[in-house]
């Protein structure tokens, strides 16, 4: 199943190229969405495939107006991806609450931080809480 | 008041010091230990060693029980995040965050945050006043403020120098009452024509004082 229907006006977003922004890229890239993927530091696109069809863009993405030139403000996508929690839940909420773009993924290391932006119909993602939920889901297999 | 204060470093230092000389309350986090030793010798007041931006360390400050927090890290993601924890998570009243960007001072108020300070902007607006009230030498409010009386040095550079007053459009509600020019007193009239150098004396409206300085403080275009 597509993860990602695509229509004229939808386009995505990825904030962060580290390796799990540059995966999601690829892969959205793959699906034909319109990905624009932004990172601070310009040699962190080495890491796009060389079938990557986006866009990229190098820049920070907790910067309001560095989020309007890249489009956010007709995205129907948005996933935070960096390493910092703090510049993840900035970036999300400004894309709900002053853009209202309508998915938000957020990825967090501290779910604890999650508190910060209750209710606000943002999905995060935890790698560690991820890894929990698989480890659970291998060695039930196993005990069967 | 209780008022934690989160972050920064000879800002904290300080602000320690002011606010508990006003009888206030402070509970300081810091991330440096270091630093927290020495504030807590300094001050004799709580210091928590730790992330403000981690909740289990606001919850070790006690931050349920303040009045205020002040997010002073300088990065301006975390202190969102401070202040939005101590607001949702621990209720606490009033936050005020720190903002290095002056794009995020509205960005922060739509999130939640109660105040924000921007200090870049801070210094522009005293720069700004700072070159203004180079023109402006003295301000004389009269009739309990209601009216003002300004006195204006024309600069070099000012729009109005060459101009006989009768063709300067001046803002509402001041009126050019004086000019000295050297050791000259003329009173002056639609022919008089203003020189760089000129000391002007303007009687404004309070509302039009601001307004009035700038005028003949305003360059050429």
């Amino acid at each position: 199943m597509p993860i990602f229907h695509k229509e004229k006006k939808d386009r995505a977003i990825i904030i962060g190229c580290g390796r799990l922004g540059s995966a999601l890229a690829n892969l959205l890239s793959d699906e034909n969405a319109h990905v624009t993927v932004m990172d601070r530091d310009e040699s962190a696109f080495r890491k796009l495939s060389p079938s990557y069809g986006g866009l990229i863009l190098e820049g920070d993405g907790s910067d309001f107006d560095t989020l309007v030139e890249a489009g956010a403000h007709e995205a129907t996508l948005l996933a935070a991806t960096t390493e910092d929690d703090d510049v993840n839940i900035m970036v999300g909420q400004i894309a709900r609450e002053i853009l209202h773009i309508e998915t938000v993924i957020v990825r967090l290391n501290d779910t604890a931080k999650e508190a910060a932006f209750a209710g606000s119909g943002i999905i995060t993602f935890s790698p560690a809480q991820l890894c929990v939920n698989e480890f659970r889901r291998v060695l039930g297999e196993k005990e069967r | 008041m209780k008022i934690m204060l989160v972050g920064g470093h000879y800002k904290t230092h300080f602000l320690t010091k002011l606010l508990l000389g006003r009888k206030h309350e402070v509970v300081i986090i810091n991330e440096d230990l270091d630093w927290c030793r020495f504030l807590t010798n300094a001050h004799s007041v709580l210091c928590v060693c730790g992330d403000g931006t981690k909740p289990f360390i606001l919850e070790d400050a006690n931050a349920a029980d303040m009045d205020a927090v002040v997010a002073l890290t300088n990065k301006d993601a975390e202190n969102l995040v401070i202040c939005e924890l101590a607001k949702k998570l621990f209720h606490v009243q009033s936050t005020l965050a720190i903002v290095n960007d002056p794009k995020n001072l509205t960005v922060f108020v739509r999130l939640g945050v109660d105040k924000c300070i921007s200090a870049t902007e801070m210094l522009a607006e005293v720069i700004e006043s700072e070159t203004l009230f180079n023109e402006v030498r003295n301000y004389l409010p009269l009739e309990n403020g209601r009216l003002v009386c300004l006195d204006i040095e024309l600069r070099p550079h000012a729009a109005v120098n060459g101009q006989a007053l009768r063709d300067i459009t001046l803002p509402r509600d001041c009126i050019v009452s004086c000019v000295l020019r050297g050791d000259e007193l003329i009173i002056p009239n639609g022919d008089t024509v203003l020189q760089s150098g000129d000391k002007l004396i303007v009687m404004a409206a309070d509302v039009a004082a601001d307004r009035a300085a700038e005028f003949f403080a305003g360059t050429a275009r």
